[in-house]
């Protein structure tokens, strides 16, 4: 089973004193990520405990520790890297941006890179990722039953949820409070009346688009701030 | 086969195993046991054809039927597993021979990496436990040979917060903790490993015919972790890949049995 030592040593790392569970782990699976199967990292280290402690770690991740010799208070270890390979289903999309108008964004200028293609269907499970985002596959699957483009698509969507956000009527504010002066009695239970009926509207805008926002893939996102809105 | 129910994930890893054999041809169904005990009983009964055992329960299979068994295969992880022997910063603990006089807290007694065989390889440094430690034992999760991890955080906390100055883990536990920085490294520290043995395998009858397993066992060994279907299934379980099974690093599990009276 002993398999000869690599010899391909493709990065180096200094740990210094850093203890594994200080984040010499998060260093070293990052030195490793980008090498492939049988490349090596050569890391030192003066903390004692750090070489059984990467040997360990190396068996729980899938990786080798193939050398640990240890000399004046120094550790030089060698850590090839294994098999496991990450399965991004598309290569990441850099140097893509929306235009500011002014000095904020809008989302009529959403549709940019790969995040403007929109699939007549949403892809089942692959998390919450944005559209266009990669994600790792093999993660769990959650359920939308509006995946659709016929079911959830608007060409106004944007001009709509825009006209929303910038005229919405808050009433804490937008009531002028101080001016308001006693009823008499009957209109004062009217009112109330109707501030009640204004209410259960309001709460209506709320509930009743709640319970279709969960069901809304996330690559509607438009549709389910509109909702939201 | 049978397995043990330790956690509600075993449910999601067998389902989803006997999926995958069914489409790769062998088939197989599967029946949850409370305990290692009662599998070992219903594997040796014929109520089973394989046992996803510990390694103390392939032991004890082996010692019921006088050697008439066999493992079929096991986890990448179950080899080269060890324990760990992990001490306060404090307690002036240098090398195994400073453990002497010490309170060593340890796991499940059943457990054979966080409890049997730590006290093995301790005899084998010269380190009598009856004489020379003060155990801690936490005995958690009876029948589960030590499967829950319960014990294990209960060492590590009994470590910890200074009730034992050392305590042994497996060190699958000891990498987990390390990886979500739940060791506060100014407190707690590694002091030395045993040396490797191995873990769990699936186990089976000499009565069993080749054609049974034999397709069964070339199944498993062909899971991928690389394949998006498959590692949700062998992350739950713990391993990268299966392997054929090895068994020369039981023996000392077989040893550490009989010194320590263990039925």
């Amino acid at each position: 089973m002993t398999r000869p030592i690599t010899t391909k040593i493709k990065a180096h790392y200094d740990g210094e004193d850093l203890g594994a569970s200080e984040g010499l782990l998060v260093a070293v699976a990052r030195l490793l990520d980008p090498l492939v199967e049988g490349e090596a990292l050569e890391l030192t280290t003066e903390n004692p405990s750090v070489a059984d402690d990467l040997r360990i770690w190396c068996r729980r991740a899938g990786h080798r520790l193939v050398r640990a010799v240890q000399e004046n208070g120094k550790s030089n270890i060698i850590i090839e890297r294994g098999f496991v390979r990450r399965m991004l289903s598309d290569p990441p999309e850099w140097g893509v941006r929306i235009p500011r108008r002014g000095d904020s964004v809008d989302m009529r200028d959403w549709q940019v890179g790969r995040s403007a293609i929109i699939a007549d269907e949403a892809p089942r499970g692959g998390s919450l990722a944005p559209r266009g985002a990669p994600v790792e596959e093999g993660a769990p699957e959650i359920e939308f039953s509006i995946r659709k483009r016929t079911d959830i698509w608007a060409n106004s969507i944007s001009e709509l949820y825009e006209q929303a956000t910038s005229s919405q009527w808050v009433g804490a504010r937008d009531i002028p409070w101080r001016e308001l002066g006693p009823l008499d009695e009957e209109v004062e239970r009217s009112v109330c009346q109707i501030m009640t009926f204004l209410a259960e509207n309001e709460y209506a805008a709320l509930y009743v688009p709640a319970r279709f926002i969960g069901q809304i893939h996330p690559h509607s996102p438009k549709q389910r701030c509109f909702f939201r809105r | 086969m049978g397995a043990v129910a330790y956690d509600p994930k075993v449910v999601p890893i067998w389902d989803g195993i006997r999926g995958y054999l069914k489409e790769a041809g062998p088939g197989m169904d599967y029946v949850l046991f409370s305990n290692y005990e009662a599998q070992v009983d219903a594997l040796i009964s014929g109520f089973i054809d394989i046992a996803w055992n510990t390694n103390l329960a392939y032991v004890r299979t082996h010692r019921k039927t006088h050697g008439r068994c066999h493992a079929l295969a096991m986890r990448d992880t179950d080899v080269d597993y060890c324990s760990v022997i992990v001490v306060r910063n404090d307690a002036g603990i240098n090398s195994v021979a400073d453990l002497r006089g010490k309170t060593l807290a340890l796991g499940r007694r059943d457990s054979g990496h966080a409890a049997i065989l730590p006290l093995y390889f301790l005899k084998r440094q010269d380190i009598d436990p009856a004489r020379d430690l003060n155990l801690m034992r936490f005995d958690l999760d009876v029948g589960k040979h030590g499967d829950t991890g319960a014990s294990e955080a209960a060492v590590l906390n009994a470590v910890a917060s200074g009730q034992a100055e050392a305590g042994a883990v497996g060190d699958p536990f000891w990498a987990k903790a390390l990886e979500e920085r739940a060791i506060d490294s100014d407190k707690v520290r590694l002091l030395w490993t045993t040396p490797t043995y191995h873990h769990c395998n699936f186990t089976a009858l000499d009565s069993l015919e080749e054609s049974r397993y034999k397709p069964w066992v070339e199944a498993l060994l062909k899971m991928d972790y690389n394949n998006a279907e498959h590692r949700p299934l062998l992350d739950m379980e713990g391993l990268k890949r299966w392997l054929p099974a090895q068994t020369e690093g039981y023996r000392t599990l077989f040893e550490a049995v009989e010194e320590q009276g263990i039925e």
